[in-house]
């Protein structure tokens, strides 16, 4: 009888230790998402003790793909939609919202707006310098994205020639957004292009440059005026989210997570025009 | 032997071969799928050495670019170049620079400086490819002159330099830039395989290779670049034939990306591995045959009962059969099963042999007990003639001699009856047919007419027979009083038959009662002083035709049956039966019977009537035979009787109900109704009738009919032809008390002289040689020449002339026809009146007769049919001679 007791009590202190154990959820991928993502598991693991969810450096894409896929985490952050064979290799995609991309400038640049030829120009090399068009001189350190870029991709949509566009000899092309971000911070007239929201991370005053005449703005976004934007959202596999990663999602789906979204310029899902 | 081992070669084999191969199957499986584990863990062992090799090349080049940036600074810093820049810019100063620039390129030992002035104009290349004067666009020159200190990648003519770019500064003003690159190329890449012990590519974005630690050529899978590119993740691919492990990394040199190939050698661990498989190869084998022995010597234990039982199947077929069983080819249990289907089949096959076997037997047995029972009817008949004649004799006026003789033909004639009684019962016994009665008697009773018996035939040969009876007065059992009699007085006899002078005591006394058990238990002995029986002989003494001394035989006389009856009957009853005997000093038998408790308490004694003069009795005789009818009569009524004769059986009944009788004497065959009908319609009448005593009279003497008789309800059994002294002692056992008066129980031949002279016997019964007519039978039977008879022997003459033509008109007329029945009852009837009147011979010949026409061969009974005639021919004169001689003078006496 007493042993009976006791052996339910250790049980029962396994089963407390086991719920009282915080899960650490580390979320890999894109870099399109990470700032928010950063700012969002900053605010959930301040909330509460029991989870802590941990945004890496960025992976791309192809990374949060790889790692959920081989079980590695239970989800992963991804800067576009899911491809169909993506989806049929059982990836659930989770909406965070959709993010402008931006044509973004260094700290120096005085240039303000930019037309589709112009940026096409730039990045060919048949421009390559911000005087040209009619800014401060300085040469223009375009930054080029890989095809598989989800900012690229975007870009490439609203701007056709940018599918299959080489790059000119003066264009250096960097894999991750923070890598793009390190050379926008150094190179004072660097151009660019990345979604809103990541910019956020960057340390010197870098400049958001309209295309066509639009500002790159939430607003224009949802008013359907800006062309360019990227999906940011989660991945998972089904049935594959740990309790930690419901907690962060809900919390996303809270108030206080969609005014952090709503912050960073991103548009909530289901709110764009 | 060979097939035997082969057989037991083929189990064993083939069990050891599954359990070795099953065993094998598995070390296997486990080695396969570590090796498997194995295998990948090398192999991502492997991947992780690889991405190792990429962090750490990262990390070379960043040290490389990090000295090529602090021999820049120090350049920079350094007082001639801005010594140079703040002079004129030409003449022996540019020569000057160069020098100095070409030392300090040597001392660094870095590749390439390129020195800019503020509009970023060459003026000084190490490497000479422009001299100077072209425009540098190289990244970071120009936000060099904004003051910035710029870390950038170049790729330039198929070589990538990393260079290190600084303001150059002149009182306080930036004048121009100095870059210090590193070219990372072959030479580097040498250096840095070397230390990383792998082959390092670099690949540009169109997949031009850079630089390459091995001048060894290798091909690289373009689309494997572009893959590690656009994925931006590494791309890995192993090769099993060559041990490789080739990792395609991208990787950002400062500020652009490329793909590093990694070509790592795994043929050390793949060679553990294969070494590791090979053991495992060599493992399995001693495995494999490990669990070979194992099994082998598991299965001979495990199959060891199997062998035994195949052995010990074999060892009993050939004992049971006479020869072994050649079993069929197969494994140990097919020849197990073989051999005991075998072993079956053939016990099955010889059970029905013995089974065959005793029913022969039982038939031979049948037919033995069959034959015996009809062979001692054929004796008995004529054997009860020589006894009634006998008895008849002994009651004639006889001399001494003739008394001797006849007393002798009579004692001799009792021996044969009871031999044959003895093989009959023992046939019975033999055939299961005995049945143990279970009636009330009284015990004294029984015994009292036992000791009465024996104590006159014990005084003949100088014994004296005493009794200790430890009983109360009377004592009323239930149980089976006739064996119980029979056996005692065969114990009796023997004693007396085997003592001279001796004392026979005749004990019986109360058992203790046993538990469980409420019946009584009696112990009777008969104990002798007479010549004993020698202990090799007690055994065999209870076995049929044994006696203790076969000379006894000869000089004791007896059949030797006696005590196996009285085994059986003891056995029968529940008891048991012993002897104790010393040689010379006499013999004790003891048997032990259990008896129930009579069912109703005892009747009146009737043992009176041992000593009555008279019988008064009203007996109803239901006879169909005229000759018969008279007989009886006459001798009933010399007895005393009042007799009423009935000729059939519906008639006795009709009879019964209308005035009261005593006693019914029936006869079995007879028309209308027989015995056996007339008998179940009186036991069905309402009481008193039903309750008449009925005692059959039949010249059937099978034990059968008996037993027939005893079924139909009739109470008691007398053969034909009727003797004086048995139909005497049957009245008096059945008659009510009151019935009997004053009659000597052996009706003393009063009028004859007790010891009549040899030389006065009467010879006229052997006066006639041909003769077929027995005279002492009827004619000169005193029984019937009695004076109160009146002319009977006239009647019954004359009777049976009339009738007998009658009889044997029957037989003729319904012969060509059978009607059967009638043909035997005729026979019958024929058979019994012949008896009656002393015509033995022309009896015998119906008798055939009857036993002919029951068997229903018609052939037969008219081929015997003449024989008859002609005797009855021959007799009827002599009948005649005798009727004329009787109605001319008066009886005898």
């Amino acid at each position: 009888m007493s042993s009976v007791r006791q052996w339910w009590i250790v049980l029962l202190a396994l089963l407390l230790a086991g719920t009282a154990r915080a899960e650490d959820l580390v979320i890999p991928g894109s870099g399109n998402p990470e700032y928010v993502l950063d700012q969002l598991a900053r605010a959930f693991n301040a909330r509460q003790a029991q989870h802590r969810i941990v945004i890496p450096p960025s992976t791309g894409t192809a990374g949060a793909l790889r790692d959920v896929g081989e079980g590695i985490s239970s989800v992963g952050r991804v800067g576009r939609l899911l491809k169909d064979e993506e989806r049929k290799q059982g990836f659930v995609f989770i909406s965070l919202g959709r993010d402008p991309v931006v044509i973004v400038g260094g700290a120096g640049v005085t240039v303000r707006s930019l037309s589709a030829a112009q940026l096409v120009d730039i990045y060919s090399g048949r421009i390559t310098n911000w005087g040209e068009l009619g800014g401060k001189a300085a040469p223009i350190r375009a930054v080029g994205r890989e095809n598989s870029d989800a900012s690229r991709q975007a870009i490439a949509k609203v701007i056709k020639p940018f599918q299959e566009i080489t790059f000119g000899p003066g264009v250096k092309t960097v894999h991750l957004d923070p890598q793009l971000i390190a050379l926008l911070d150094r190179y004072p007239s660097s151009l660019g292009m990345l979604n809103r929201s990541a910019l956020a991370a960057c340390t010197t005053r870098v400049v958001h440059l309209a295309l066509d005449g639009v500002d790159p703005t939430p607003e224009n976004l949802e008013k359907g005026s800006y062309p360019a934007w990227v999906e940011l959202g989660l991945i998972h596999k089904p049935n594959g989210l740990t309790p930690a990663a419901r907690a962060f999602l809900d919390f996303i789906r809270s108030p206080e997570g969609q005014r952090i979204v709503r912050q960073h310029g991103i548009l909530p899902p289901g709110m764009a025009g | 032997m060979q097939r035997g081992l082969f057989s037991r070669f083929s189990l064993h084999f083939t069990l050891v071969l599954i359990f070795a191969l099953l065993a094998g199957l598995a070390q296997w499986t486990a080695f396969r799928v570590s090796g498997d584990t194995l295998q990948a863990t090398v192999d991502a062992q492997e991947i992780e050495e690889i991405q190792t090799v990429g962090r750490v090349l990262q990390e070379l080049l960043a040290e490389h670019a990090q000295r090529a940036r602090l021999t820049a600074r120090l350049i920079a810093r350094g007082d001639s170049l801005g010594r140079h820049f703040s002079s004129s810019q030409g003449g022996d100063a540019a020569k000057t620079l160069r020098q100095s620039l070409d030392n300090a390129r040597v001392v660094s030992e870095l590749g390439l400086i390129e020195v800019t002035d503020d509009r970023e104009i060459v003026l000084y290349r190490s490497d000479d490819a422009g001299s100077g004067g072209d425009r540098s666009s190289a990244w970071g020159v120009f936000e060099a002159l904004q003051g910035e200190s710029i870390l950038a990648s170049e790729l330039e003519a198929g070589t990538l330099t990393v260079r290190a770019i600084e303001p150059i500064r002149s009182q306080g003003q930036v004048v121009g830039t100095i870059g210090v690159g590193v070219q990372v190329d072959s030479a580097l890449f040498q250096k840095l395989g070397r230390e990383l012990a792998t082959e390092l590519f670099l690949v540009a974005r169109t997949g031009q290779v850079l630089a390459a630690s091995t001048t060894r050529p290798r091909s690289l899978d373009p689309s494997l670049v572009q893959e590690a590119l656009t994925q931006k993740i590494p791309v890995f691919r192993q090769s099993r034939e060559s041990h490789e492990t080739v990792g395609y990394l991208p990787l950002m040199i400062v500020d652009s990306a490329y793909v590093v190939v990694a070509v790592l050698d795994g043929s050390t661990a793949y060679q553990r591995l294969d070494e590791g498989q090979e053991r495992a190869v060599i493992y399995t084998l001693v495995i494999f045959m490990g669990c070979s022995l194992l099994a082998i010597l598991l299965l001979r234990w495990t199959l060891h009962p199997l062998y035994a039982l195949r052995d010990k199947a074999e060892g009993l077929a050939r004992e049971l059969t006479g020869s072994g069983i050649t079993a069929k080819s197969g494994n140990e249990v097919q020849v197990v099963v073989n051999v005991l289907e075998t072993l079956t089949s053939r016990l099955v096959a010889r059970n029905t042999e013995l089974l065959e076997a005793k029913q022969v037997a039982e038939a031979a047995s049948h037919a033995k007990s069959k034959f015996l029972s009809n062979m001692s009817h054929e004796i008995r008949t004529p054997l009860n003639g020589i006894l009634g004649m006998a008895e008849i004799l002994e009651r004639t006026p006889l001399n001494a001699e003739q008394d001797r003789y006849v007393r002798a033909i009579g004692s001799a004639g009792r021996a044969l009856h009871e031999l044959l009684g003895d093989i009959l019962d023992l046939a019975k016994i033999e055939a299961g047919r005995l049945v143990i009665e279970q009636t009330d008697f009284d015990l004294q009773a029984l015994l009292g007419q036992l000791v009465d018996i024996f104590r006159e035939l014990a005084s003949t040969r100088g014994n004296i027979l005493v009794t200790d009876f430890r009983l109360p007065d009377r004592l009323a059992l239930n149980g089976d009083p006739t064996r119980l009699r029979q056996i005692l007085s065969n114990l009796i006899s023997n004693a007396i038959k085997f003592s001279e002078g001796g004392t026979i005591t005749l004990g019986v006394s109360p058992l203790n009662p046993r538990p469980d058990d409420d019946r009584l238990w009696l112990r009777c002995s008969v104990r002798d002083t007479g010549i004993g029986i020698a202990p090799e002989a007690i055994a065999g003494l209870f076995q049929p035709f044994v006696q203790a001394d076969q000379s006894t035989t000869r000089r004791f006389g007896g059949s030797g049956l006696g005590l196996v009856i009285c085994r059986h009957f003891v056995e029968l009853m529940g008891g048991t039966i012993r002897v104790d005997s010393t040689l010379g000093q006499g013999s004790t038998f003891t048997i032990d019977l259990p008896f129930a408790r009579a069912v109703a308490p005892l009747a009146e004694p009737t043992t009176a009537a041992r000593s009555v003069d008279k019988i008064r009795a009203r007996i109803l005789v239901a006879e169909d035979n005229p000759v018969n009818q008279v007989v009886i009569e006459a001798i009933l009524g010399q007895l005393g009787a009042t007799v009423t004769i009935a000729e059939n059986g519906a008639l006795a009944v009709e009879a019964l109900q209308q005035s009261a009788f005593d006693l019914v004497l029936m006869d079995c065959q007879m028309p209308v109704m027989d015995g056996y009908g007339a008998t179940a319609a009186i036991r069905a009448l309402p009481p008193p009738w039903s309750r008449v005593p009925i005692v059959a009279l039949t010249a059937n003497a099978l034990p059968e009919d008996r037993q027939r008789c005893l079924d139909a309800g009739m109470n008691d059994y007398l053969s034909k032809p009727v003797r004086i002294q048995p139909l005497l002692a049957c009245l008096l056992h059945w008659l009510p008390a009151g019935a009997s008066a004053s009659v000597a129980a052996s009706p003393p031949p009063a009028t004859l002289p007790a010891s009549p002279s040899p030389a006065a016997l009467p010879v006229q019964t052997s006066s006639a040689p041909t003769s077929l007519l027995d005279r002492s039978a009827l004619v000169d039977n005193p029984s019937f020449n009695h004076p109160g008879t009146g002319k009977l022997v006239e009647r019954v003459i004359a009777l049976y002339l009339d009738d007998t033509p009658k009889l044997i008109a029957t037989l003729r007329t319904r012969l060509p026809e059978p009607a059967w029945p009638e043909v035997t009852r005729a026979a019958h009837s024929l058979k019994s009146s012949s008896a009656a009147i002393g015509l033995a011979s022309i009896s015998a010949r119906a008798a055939h007769i009857e036993a002919l026409a029951r068997q229903q061969d018609a052939a037969e009974v008219a081929t015997a049919l003449p024989g008859l005639e002609a005797e009855f021919a021959q007799a009827v004169p002599e009948l005649r001679a005798e009727l004329e001689r009787l109605t001319g003078k008066s009886p005898v006496t």
